[in-house]
């Protein structure tokens, strides 16, 4: 069932699905293992969540099944695939840029002493 | 493979047991879609958490626990609103199913009541006057309940259209047939109520009466379905064309009671309705059994018997406009065979269609007079006219006076529906 909430903010859970899938098809548990990592352990996604998380994404059309694997041959043939959509990677870049403005302004108003976009970039 | 690895084994097997009892607690539908790899995702996490990292098989379960609470919560809670969605789409379509169905039901079983076979079955109602009134008010409350919900389905059948972006075409449809049959049967309230009333074997108003509900119900029905393609849109069209006309013939005939009102307490006036209201007043010294309470207080009283007739009449134009709905439907897909470039949009209407649809009913009207005597014989006189009867009416100058206003009537159809080639292709070229 399609949700009704709008795309833009993203919650955290799915941007990090969407950060995980913008580096290539991932099924499940990867998509869990990379989420842990690429937010440093504060989002820990268990099994349920994750899934759930899929189910809803499916439906706004953020992500879809991959229809080709990585690696069939070393692989379980089980084992489904996602992949980011347009849609998917244009709401993920909407959110980039939304945090670089929200980052901007912070760093204009001298909200975060010391920190600049030059020194993170 | 060494005694490690089997233990190993044994203990990710046993969790993947406990993890798929978990699963079943999920929705149907969530289970369906993912549950395979949800334990295929679960053993590879436990092979890594607990058995590569070697965390404690507690701490993992109660990761695991405090997941699946939250998991569980926000799917069952999404399975119940969906479950609502769905529920309000089949409200929508039980309305529009369920109580042009109940209504067939209460119809027929009142027209069943009415016939010779419903007088063979009477028997004695028991119970005192106020029993009786107590009893008619609840007739009437709940006709007029089943009108209500009708409307109410019909006004959430339009709505739901509209919202999923059908062209209301066969709103404008329903409207244009049941205002033109409000007019109508207008005219005839008020020719029926001021001047004086013709025997019924010549009175063509009675007949088409009879008949062009159903005429127009079926004829707008097979429009809507042939210019959506769907037998519901139809049936929509159809059935908005009933109950407007319906409406209006209500609110006509209420009105012209009141008119007449001071005529029939004074016992004056024989003309139309005022003369038969006057002959129900003076109704007395019948038995207290049912028939004569169906046939009195409900059917023949100032209210019970437009309304009943309605009901009747209503639950014959919905299987007219599902039939109208499926011919019109059952055409378009022939037409699209044929000109394969319409794609979805309403296929242009061949030449000579318009013709030939006058003619068939022209063929057919000697059909449709018959069943509509044999009706109104059955209905009134409670028996059916033999062949020689029926051969007589068909000569009778009723029939012609009623033919006329038959082809009046689907003339204004044919203009009013824009039934034609080249607003067809008109239609085409802006759908």
């Amino acid at each position: 069932m399609k949700t009704d909430e709008p795309l833009i903010p993203l919650t955290p859970a799915v941007f990090y699905i969407l950060l995980a899938l913008a580096g290539g098809d991932k099924h499940g548990y990867e998509i869990m293992k990379r989420v842990k990592q690429d937010s440093a352990g504060q989002i820990k996604m268990g099994t349920g969540t994750l899934y759930g998380s899929i189910k809803r994404m499916l439906a706004d059309g953020l992500i879809a099944e991959a229809g080709e694997r990585p690696d069939p041959a070393l692989d379980d043939e089980r084992r489904r695939y996602y992949r980011l959509t347009n849609l998917g990677r244009r709401a993920f870049t909407a959110e980039l840029q939304r945090y670089a403005q929200v980052v901007a302004l912070a760093e204009q108003r001298r909200l975060l002493p010391g920190l600049s976009l030059e020194a993170g970039q | 493979m060494n005694a490690r690895q089997r233990s190993n084994g044994r203990s990710r097997r046993r969790a993947a047991r406990i993890y798929a009892l978990v699963l079943r607690l999920y929705p149907r539908a969530h289970r369906q879609a993912f549950a395979d790899q949800m334990l295929q995702a679960f053993g590879d996490h436990y092979r890594d958490a607990v058995e590569t990292a070697c965390q404690h098989a507690v701490m993992f379960w109660l990761g695991v626990v405090a997941d699946a609470g939250r998991s569980l919560a926000r799917e069952h809670q999404a399975a119940v609103r969906e479950r609502v969605v769905s529920m309000r789409k089949g409200v929508v379509m039980g309305w529009a199913v369920g109580l042009p169905t109940t209504a067939i039901v209460i119809g027929l079983a009142l027209f069943l009541a009415h016939s010779p076979a419903g007088a063979a079955v009477q028997q004695p109602m028991p119970g005192d006057s106020v029993g009786r009134a107590l009893l008619s008010l609840a007739l009437f409350v709940l006709t007029l309940g089943l009108y209500a919900a009708l409307a109410g389905a019909i006004v959430r059948f339009a709505r739901s259209m509209l919202q999923s972006g059908h062209r209301p075409g066969w709103v404008r449809l329903g409207l244009v047939l049941g205002g033109t049959f409000g007019v109508y049967v207008v005219m005839a309230n008020a020719l029926a109520t001021f001047l004086p009333s013709p025997d019924a074997a010549g009175n063509p108003n009675r007949f088409l009466l009879l008949t062009l509900p159903l005429l127009l119900a079926g004829v707008a029905g097979m429009i809507g379905g042939y210019r959506s393609g769907r037998i519901r849109m139809g049936v929509g069209a159809g059935l908005l064309t009933g109950v407007l006309g319906v409406l209006v013939d209500q609110a006509s005939q209420v009105l012209m009671i009141v008119l007449v009102w001071l005529a029939i307490q004074h016992h004056v006036g024989p003309a139309g309705i005022a003369g038969e209201y006057q002959r129900f007043i003076q109704q007395a010294g019948h038995a207290p059994d049912l028939g004569t309470y169906v046939s009195f207080e409900y059917l023949q009283d100032g209210f019970g018997l437009p309304i009943t007739f309605s009901l009747i009449t209503l639950t014959l134009e919905g299987l007219c406009a599902a039939l109208g709905g499926w011919v019109g439907a059952s055409q378009r897909d022939l037409d699209r065979a044929e000109h394969p470039t319409a794609g979805s949009a309403v296929p242009p209407v061949p030449a000579g269609r318009p013709v030939r649809f006058l003619l068939g009913a022209l063929a057919l009207a000697p059909l449709v007079w018959i069943a509509t005597v044999e009706l109104n014989a059955v209905g009134g006189a409670h028996r059916l006219l033999g062949l020689g009867d029926v051969g007589n009416s068909l000569v009778n100058q009723a029939f012609g006076l009623w033919l006329l206003g038959l082809l009046v009537a689907l003339a204004f159809v044919l203009v009013s529906a824009r039934f034609t080639p080249v607003q067809a292709e008109a239609t085409l070229a802006s759908g």
